[in-house]
């Protein structure tokens, strides 16, 4: 009997040791071999060709991009005292809005769901904006738009370059033209920290 | 006896763990130096310009976009002589324009900064070339052709996306720009033909990362060989832009899009 439980703990022992070894082969989510089997899993079939979920993500960040760049760029118009913050403000909400057109049409056309809010990151930044003194203003604004311009930008091409839906992919394009204008606007304020952008500080 | 049975299935068992725990380390987990690789990209190699940092990632784009010149230019005019495709002929001409302008800036800027050029393409584009050349028939050929050119500007295309964010040079910003709005030009025009085969494209395009390494730096003070004109040997009838606008300027002005009306009906998804 006791030999048995001495037995049962040793094999139970043994059965986890294994399984925690195997577990971290599993979880790696780029383990090789799996790219495509993923990209399939998320994948639905539509009239304009594979909708795979990297495609929704793009749809759903460009959605989120005007969610919360209107209303810094208002807040800018409000608050700046500098021509060239108002001009990138100007440059956001023309873009954003355009953006936000397609973006709601495609979405309706591949029945994708949009969010309504700013998710809390974007929340918080428009926060900080709030938050930041009037001689601070201007760079906070700048620094925190450039950083979330620069962090989609090769996500969009990314997904301009794999995508195999024809709305996706002209919404990637336009998405890649308005990103592009955005980016040298906002650096053109003199007040972008190209450090910290380099070394995603920001 | 028995007990030696015991030792094999114990030796078995310490082989096997040790095997285990070594093997994602070892084996399995492709992208584990791309941390590293890209802290080195950003500092390791980094020289100082007039113009700003430069690193080997800044420099790995202008090398890029130079040999982009090298093979896509010969492949344009190639495909002017053999395609009987309109839009084939389209798409070599935004090909010819585009990269014999890219080439022009690559070189000014490779110039001021310091870096030399490679004169060739690289034997991946050489063997990209003798597909081509190689292609039988007419129809061989167009779907060879815009395949290929379209496989190449899209991988790049992200990696623009990469530099133009992260870069601290002015100059290689200015030309990731420029290099953006010409490889979108010609992703779509290529697509204009027909001949993509986007779910090759899409199977390719997921996948381990790669890392940065880049060309050597810059030495200080040595003015490296002036590269010679990438540009057609002959002179093709072109009379495309080089990029959808004029380079440096990015349009926003694109036509208004359809507005949400009932005829668009339901979502369509297809199960």
């Amino acid at each position: 009997m006791r030999r048995l439980n001495g037995s049962l703990i040793a094999g139970l022992a043994l059965v986890v040791t294994a399984g925690a070894l195997a577990f971290p082969v599993w979880s790696y989510a780029d383990r090789s071999g799996t790219g495509q089997a993923n990209m399939a899993a998320g994948t639905v079939n539509t009239q304009w060709g594979p909708l795979t979920a990297s495609d929704r993500d793009l749809i759903i960040r460009v959605r989120l991009a005007g969610l919360w760049e209107l209303p810094a760029a208002e807040q800018a118009m409000q608050r700046s005292d500098s021509a060239t913050v108002k001009e990138a403000a100007d440059h956001l909400i023309v873009g954003h809005k355009d953006l936000d057109e397609r973006v709601r049409t495609v979405a309706n056309q591949l029945g994708v769901e949009l969010p309504n809010q700013p998710n809390p990151q974007q929340q918080a930044w428009l926060q900080q904006m709030s938050n930041a003194t009037d001689d601070q203003y201007d760079r906070t604004w700048a620094n925190l738009l450039r950083s979330a311009h620069g962090k989609i930008f090769p996500a969009i091409g990314q997904v301009r370059n794999g995508t195999q839906n024809t709305l996706v992919r002209q919404l990637a394009s336009d998405t890649n033209q308005t990103v592009l204008d955005h980016i040298t606007f906002l650096e053109a304020t003199g007040e972008v920290d190209f450090d910290a952008i380099a070394n995603g500080t920001i | 006896m028995r007990r030696s049975k015991g030792s094999v299935l114990v030796a078995l068992a310490i082989a096997g763990t040790i095997s285990a725990v070594a093997y994602p380390v070892i084996y399995s987990y492709p992208n584990r130096n791309a941390t590293a690789a890209a802290a080195a990209a950003l500092t390791g190699d980094t020289v100082t310009t007039q113009w700003g940092p430069l690193t080997p990632a800044d420099r790995d784009l202008i090398v890029r976009v130079r040999l982009a010149g090298l093979w896509e230019l010969p492949a344009g005019q190639q495909a002017l002589e053999r395609a009987s495709s309109q839009t084939v002929k389209e798409a070599a001409d935004h090909l010819i324009v585009g990269h014999a302008d890219l080439d022009k800036r690559v070189r000014i800027i490779a110039a001021k900064l310091g870096v030399e050029l490679p004169n060739q393409p690289t034997a991946e584009q050489q063997g990209w070339l003798d597909q081509m050349t190689a292609a039988k028939t007419e129809a061989d050929y167009n779907k060879t052709w815009a395949n290929l050119l379209r496989a190449a500007h899209g991988k790049i295309f992200p990696a623009i996306a990469t530099v133009r964010n992260t870069t601290r040079n002015t100059l290689v910003r200015q030309l990731a720009s420029d290099a953006n709005q010409t490889v979108l030009d010609h992703i779509t025009i290529l697509e204009g033909t027909g001949e993509v085969d986007f779910e090759t494209i899409a199977n390719n395009s997921v996948g381990g990362t790669a890392s940065p390494t880049g060309p050597p730096p810059p030495e200080p003070g040595q003015v490296p060989p002036v590269a010679p004109a990438a540009e057609p040997s002959t002179n093709p009838d072109v009379k495309s832009k080089p990029s959808p606008t004029t380079p440096g300027l990015v349009p926003t002005g694109r036509p208004d899009p359809e507005e949400l009306n009932g005829e668009q009906g339901e979502p369509q998804i297809q199960q």
